[in-house]
């Protein structure tokens, strides 16, 4: 499995990490923020393939904690309160809302569930439109940009901030998701996926697995939230609800190979590569390319690239992918 | 009076759409147990078809049998040559995949039509309105009013009365049964998106004479499409009409007492009740569960 990732000579792990971190300098800002942006939508990434991957929960709640994490903060921070502070009042108030509709909803079978997570986005979407208190009108943007030493900083000082800041992130996430893949909790999950009657007439305890690893998703997914509120320097309430950014993630999931420690890595890295190099010279296919590229990835390959990792490259040899075609298909 | 009159017009106009739409889309959720997200780009396909018809010259009201003809072959060939491919595997992947062609059809309609918004300008014999106690109804909204009724009739008439449907109410409940007495499920399964697809062009075409529309416009009714199916259940032809019928009088009150951006909460929230209470719906039937 990807036991091997500890496992691997500490030579590999330094040769994958430099140049990471010695990218900045190479990179000029703008390049820079990409390589902070795909850090950012890797953290995200690994906090959906837990529940999405590990779980098999179609979970489109995703918006709603991120969202929240990047709202509370936003207001904590605007009126007073200190950043970090800030940032744990967020995590704390996405924990709070997971545990307040998780046990309802997540005993909900197949579509309901993804249904279900769908409205409760949209809901509290709507709701914080229409909220209109400490400071903060739901329909208009929130400026906090000033309200944190980081509006002294200089432009260079600032990229390079949240570069590590995102690149941080990225590797908790990283390390999160190891560590419970291996943990008794990721046996549980994957069992409770693969057959949720089987798992709990072994004892598990499934809604209580459940729970948890919603809990820890939605925390993790807020404080991201709450960091790219801190770097954007101003919040919207429909963009930081948008479910934009969730697909997008949940894509490159998929793609790269969901329940996989790797697979989230493979497919961000994919994604934007894509969206820089055709993205860039044909922006208005750009929807279409995703579209399609989704489409082969679920018809051909639904174990995403990480499959190339377990099998060799041979797993994307026409006959497999057409294997691959014809095992769903209907009678 | 005013007010409460001009409040149930709004809501049998929007009711009406919802219904329509949310006959299509139940029908390939409770006889597939697929979650359509492309049905979004098969109502807004079957807007512009019906865009397009009507600046070629056609007639606004013979453009929707036109489009729904077009949209089934459409729904039709999609189902046969993509859905039907991971019908039998895990449901993330349908979502997933149905999403996929939802986005390159919506970027395909962005491409070609640009994000402005069209819409058809009723003809002659549609422009007018009556005046009903201080509150206006517009013709043309009887008209789609009467259209959807009219569709939801012929579908209840298939569904009930024909071999066809027999066929798909079978299939539904249980497909192994289905196939022990001959019928091809796959070829059933084909059919009854092509169904959906043609109901979805019908929406599409009637928002393009009432709303307008724009590559975006089918997520925006899929929402609330899913709430009405939520609402009233799969499995029956009542549902989708009740729901609908809840859905559009509850955004409309809200609407109209507390602003625009109430109104999608109310629909919400009495959905999320219904699904945590009794989350086949209304009137649903309970069949395959998960």
């Amino acid at each position: 499995m990807n036991a091997r990732v500890f496992d691997m000579p500490a030579l590999l792990i330094v040769a994958t990490l430099l140049p990471v971190l010695v990218a900045p300098l190479f990179l000029g800002s703008y390049g820079q923020r990409v390589v902070a942006t795909a850090f950012m939508y890797l953290a995200l990434a690994q906090s959906w393939n837990l529940i999405g991957g590990y779980a098999g929960l179609m979970s489109l709640a995703m918006p709603a904690f991120f969202g929240t994490g990047a709202i509370v903060t936003a207001v904590m921070v605007v009126n007073g309160v200190m950043p970090v502070l800030a940032v744990f009042g967020g995590v704390a108030a996405a924990i709070a809302i997971a545990a307040l509709i998780g046990s309802p909803t997540l005993r909900l079978q197949g579509h309901y569930f993804v249904v279900a997570t769908l409205l409760i986005t949209e809901a509290l979407r709507n709701l914080v439109l229409n909220v209109n208190a400490f400071g903060f009108s739901g329909g208009t943007a929130l400026n906090l940009f000033n309200a944190t030493s980081l509006g002294k900083l200089d432009t260079r000082q600032f990229n390079l901030f949240f570069y590590f800041l995102l690149l941080f992130l990225a590797l908790a996430a990283m390390a999160t998701v190891v560590a419970f893949e291996r943990s008794r909790s990721g046996y549980a999950l994957r069992s409770i996926r693969d057959n949720e009657r089987a798992a709990r007439a072994l004892g598990i305890a499934a809604a209580r697995e459940k729970m948890f690893v919603f809990l820890v998703s939605s925390g993790m997914t807020a404080m991201v939230g709450a960091v790219w509120a801190f770097w954007l320097g101003a919040v919207e309430t429909n963009e930081a609800f948008s479910f934009r950014l969730t697909f997008d993630v949940i894509v490159m999931v998929f793609l790269g190979g969901r329940g996989t420690v790797w697979g989230p890595v493979a497919g961000v890295a994919l994604l934007v590569t894509i969206n820089e190099t055709i993205g860039v010279e044909f922006p208005e296919l750009h929807m279409v390319i995703a579209g399609v590229l989704v489409g082969l990835v679920v018809l051909f390959q639904p174990d995403g690239l990480a499959s190339a990792f377990r099998h060799g490259v041979s797993a994307f040899a026409p006959s497999r992918l057409l294997d691959n075609l014809r095992r769903h298909l209907v009678k | 009076m005013t007010l409460a009159l001009q409040i149930l017009f709004d809501a049998l106009l929007l009711g009406s759409l919802l219904a329509v739409g949310s006959l299509g889309f139940s029908l390939v959720w409770g006889v597939l147990n697929v979650l359509n997200l492309a049905f979004a780009a098969f109502i807004m396909l079957g807007g512009y078809t019906s865009f397009w018809l009507w600046s070629q010259g056609c007639d606004v009201l013979l453009t929707i049998p036109l489009t729904m003809a077009v949209l089934f072959s459409f729904g039709w060939g999609m189902q046969r040559f993509v859905i039907d491919y991971v019908i039998d595997g895990p449901q993330t992947l349908s979502i997933t995949l149905t999403y996929g062609i939802n986005l390159a059809l919506a970027g395909l309609a962005f491409y070609f039509f640009t994000a402005v918004d069209r819409s058809v300008i009723a003809p002659e014999y549609m422009s007018g309105y009556w005046q009903i106690a201080g509150a206006k109804l517009p013709y043309a909204r009887v008209v789609v009013v009467c259209i959807a009724i009219f569709l939801t009739g012929m579908a209840w008439l298939i569904f009930d009365k024909t071999e066809l449907g027999a066929t798909i109410r079978a299939t539904r409940l249980d497909m192994e049964a289905a196939r022990l007495v001959g019928i091809n499920v796959r070829n059933t399964f084909d059919l009854t998106t092509g169904l959906s697809a043609a109901l979805a062009g019908a929406m599409g075409a009637l928002i393009v004479l009432t709303y307008g529309i724009s590559p975006l416009t089918g997520d925006h009714f899929l929402l609330q499409i899913l709430i009405v199916t939520v609402l009233g259940g799969l499995g029956s032809v009542v549902g989708p009409l009740v729901g609908a019928a809840i859905v559009g009088v509850a955004t409309s009150l809200t609407a109209n007492f507390f602003g625009s951006t109430y109104s999608v909460l109310a629909g919400t929230v009495i959905v999320l009740v219904v699904l945590v209470l009794r989350p086949s719906g209304l009137f649903g039937k309970r069949f395959y569960e998960t």
